[in-house]
């Protein structure tokens, strides 16, 4: 079992590889973006202005170890995640999608928490987020910082 | 006298049983009273943020103005849970967005209906005396 989950995720590895060299949002290829926060309006807002503003196939959850299986088992390109979830905090998630290499190369992570600390946002970089918002967030900035880190090229 | 004393005794534990009997039933149908209540109001609540949610991002996303103000604070039921729970998913919208979004939001949080509403419900002692 662990051996086809590692050919997998070769094999998903390879494909990204080939197929993903820019993630652009566009209609052709949409982006798997996962949401995950436990505040019920925070996750229907960004799945509302992720629809509205990307191409992006969206799912959305609101429990961090649902979350991480998600991860595990769909690969999405771009994670939202709350730093604060029931069962598995943020960083938790960041650090077992670091341990198993789900962040190399294809899933990129925005941290989006309503506690700021420096020291949070420091962690959150070092292990490896592509983006740190806080909350309160302007929609429309929260959008272009979104784009930004989706066309961004390791 | 000592079967005097028996029947006395037994008397008042029938009686302590029946009243702790009644006491338990009292209990239980109001446990399962307010349950059924919670339940009901839990799947209220639910519906009414499933369906209010979206008016107010769209709210949010328009040209807010007050009249738009007025045409989504008019569906609200005059109904005082209808408007407790509005006003409670203003106040998460605050912490959830700023800058624009945000002062648009005040345009509904300071709308008339509310401050009336908060002077007949919270401030009653103050009719009087206008």
């Amino acid at each position: 079992m662990e051996r086809i989950n590692k050919l997998k995720k070769a094999i998903h590895k390879t494909l990204l590889d080939k197929s993903s060299e820019s993630m652009t949002v566009s209609e052709d290829n949409p982006i798997k973006v996962l949401v995950v926060d436990d505040d019920e309006l925070t996750r229907k807002l960004i799945v509302r202005l992720l629809e509205r503003n990307t191409k992006a196939q969206v799912t959305s959850l609101s429990n961090g170890i649902e979350g991480l299986e998600y991860i595990k088992s769909h690969y999405p390109d771009l994670v939202i995640l709350d730093l604060m979830l029931p069962g598995m905090t943020g960083f938790e998630i960041l650090q077992k999608m670091r341990e198993e290499e789900l962040l190399e190369k294809h899933t990129k992570v925005i941290l989006v928490t309503a506690k700021s600390r420096p020291e949070d946002v420091e962690r959150g970089f070092e292990l490896s987020a592509d983006e740190f918002i806080s909350k309160p967030f302007q929609p429309q900035e929260f959008i272009v910082r979104i784009k930004k880190v989706l066309n961004k090229t390791d | 006298m000592p079967s005097l004393s028996i029947d006395l005794i037994y008397a008042i534990l029938w009686t302590l049983t029946g009243l702790l009997t009644l006491i338990f039933m009292f209990l239980l149908g109001y446990t399962f009273w307010t349950r059924v209540q919670n339940k009901y109001w839990n799947s209220y609540r639910r519906k009414f943020r499933d369906s209010y949610g979206p008016k107010i991002f769209a709210f949010l996303e328009g040209n807010a103005g007050q009249s738009e103000a007025d045409a989504l604070i008019n569906k609200l039921n005059r109904a005082t849970r209808d408007i407790s729970f509005f006003l409670a998913m203003l106040k998460e919208m605050i912490e959830i967005v700023k800058g624009e979004e945000r002062e648009k939001l005040n345009i509904l949080i300071e709308h008339p209906r509310f401050i009336d509403f908060f002077q007949k419900n919270c401030f009653p002692v103050l009719k009087g005396i206008s």
